[in-house]
């Protein structure tokens, strides 16, 4: 090992000789040499991991250069993984790069990522993003995501436990595989070389953290990136296994229905809640030798309780009513607890 | 009230990316709510997450949440 080239990482607390051997040795498939592919290859390159693959088979365009900057004006339609490749021979002569120069589909995908520790998704489009996603998920491999659209980004970290044991995959957020022509691509939508670098770099980041067991990575979570507002918005995943379709073109009665149900479930609860708080009261007027009705401080409520109902424009003899069944069922739960005991 | 943000194209097609709603409301009624006012949302399968947690069933947002639009980012 060049001790000299990797000095000022060795230097850094909780990195050292073991990390440094962690990422000589780590196996990293890159796939996408573009706008994320080209600074997250170039800085990965760069802290000495060992073995990097990088998967494309497009040519180099003159568009291309302001983001993918591993390329120069004399690569245009050079092909990009040869190109990403011998950059990096150049640069860092002791990495082992290797080309694949093809696009991965369901078929080619189980054999490609057979030799990686880790894939990287710096793809820019839908069809080989759940390729990738599918072929991680079925290997258990990690896969470090990334993705923009215009001035924004995501970033999530798949097939990595949490803290808590939970792991989720790119279906886990998207289960289907979106319209791609709905959907913003850099080639129509437009994007700014900086907001490639920074999410790319943030991908290489947790590529590193992954590898040398550095840090929190972002396992089970997409972080969100706004550059024109500065801003990260990280979000936990939660598995879409127990999914209710929302159907779409439900009439609006079924949907408000649907809020009637949520609503009536979450009065239930605050009766049951209410319950096992009469039930504590019960206990505490026992202790005090209390009586079970307390007819004075039952009127007091009652009175309030009609005066908050007026503010919420309800109709009082209805609300009077409910309160007067809530509160003789409160009596007969005490009551059943002072004689059970 | 819910604050509510919108990311990516979501953003552009609201025309804004941070605003409040009363509360409470369900996440279908209110991806119901946003379908019929905004038509361009039908294309994009965008994701609910309350208080930074993906939601895909239909909750009730309460009051005080944080409502979180997310669609998919496909470049590259």
């Amino acid at each position: 090992m060049n001790y000299q080239l990797y000095q000022r990482q060795l230097l850094l607390p909780d990195f050292g000789l073991v990390a440094q051997k962690k990422l000589l040795e780590a196996k990293v498939l890159v796939v996408g040499a573009g706008g994320l592919g080209c600074p997250a290859i170039l800085y990965l390159a760069a802290a000495g991991v060992g073995n990097i693959g990088i998967a494309d088979y497009d040519q180099i365009e003159e568009s291309n250069l302001h983001r993918q900057i591993l390329f120069q004006a004399s690569d245009i339609s050079k092909g990009k993984a040869e190109t990403a490749c011998h950059k990096i021979k150049l640069a860092y002569p002791q990495i082992n790069v290797i080309e694949h120069v093809v696009r991965i589909d369901e078929w080619n995908a189980a054999n490609i990522l057979a030799d990686y520790s880790l894939v990287i998704d710096c793809t820019d489009n839908f069809a080989t993003r759940y390729v990738l996603d599918d072929a991680c998920k079925a290997q258990n491999k990690v896969l470090v995501y990334g993705s923009v659209s215009r001035y924004e980004g995501q970033v999530a970290v798949f097939n990595l436990a949490d803290k808590d044991g939970n792991s989720s995959c790119y279906r886990d957020i998207f289960p289907e595989i979106p319209n791609e022509a709905a959907i913003q691509n850099c080639a129509e939508a437009g994007v700014i070389g900086v907001l490639t670098g920074i999410i790319g770099c943030l991908q290489a980041n947790e590529v590193i953290k992954i590898i040398t067991g550095l840090g929190t990575p972002l396992a089970n979570k997409i972080l969100s990136y706004h550059s024109l507002h500065n801003s990260f918005y990280e979000t936990q995943i939660v598995k879409a296994e127990t999914t209710d379709k929302p159907n779409q073109t439900a009439d609006t009665l079924a949907l408000l229905r649907d809020d009637l149900n949520v609503l009536d479930q979450s009065i239930l609860q605050l009766l049951a809640k209410r319950k096992n708080l009469v039930r504590t009261i019960g206990k505490e007027k026992k202790k005090l030798n209390l009586d079970v009705v307390q007819a004075q401080q039952w009127e007091k409520t009652i009175q309030n309780r009609i005066f908050e109902a007026q503010q919420l424009d309800l109709d009082t003899d209805f609300i009077k009513a409910i309160f007067d069944r809530i509160h003789q069922a409160s009596i007969n739960e005490q009551e059943k607890h002072d004689h059970g005991n | 009230m819910i604050q509510v943000k919108a990311f990516g194209q979501l953003a552009e097609i609201i025309q804004k990316h941070e605003w409040e709603i009363a509360a409470p409301i369900s996440c279908f009624a209110y991806r119901k709510q946003l379908l019929d006012t905004y038509p361009a949302l039908q294309e994009i399968p965008f994701v609910f997450s309350i208080n930074r947690l993906i939601v895909h069933k239909d909750e009730l947002i309460l009051d005080q949440s944080e409502l979180a639009l997310l669609p998919p980012f496909s470049g590259g």
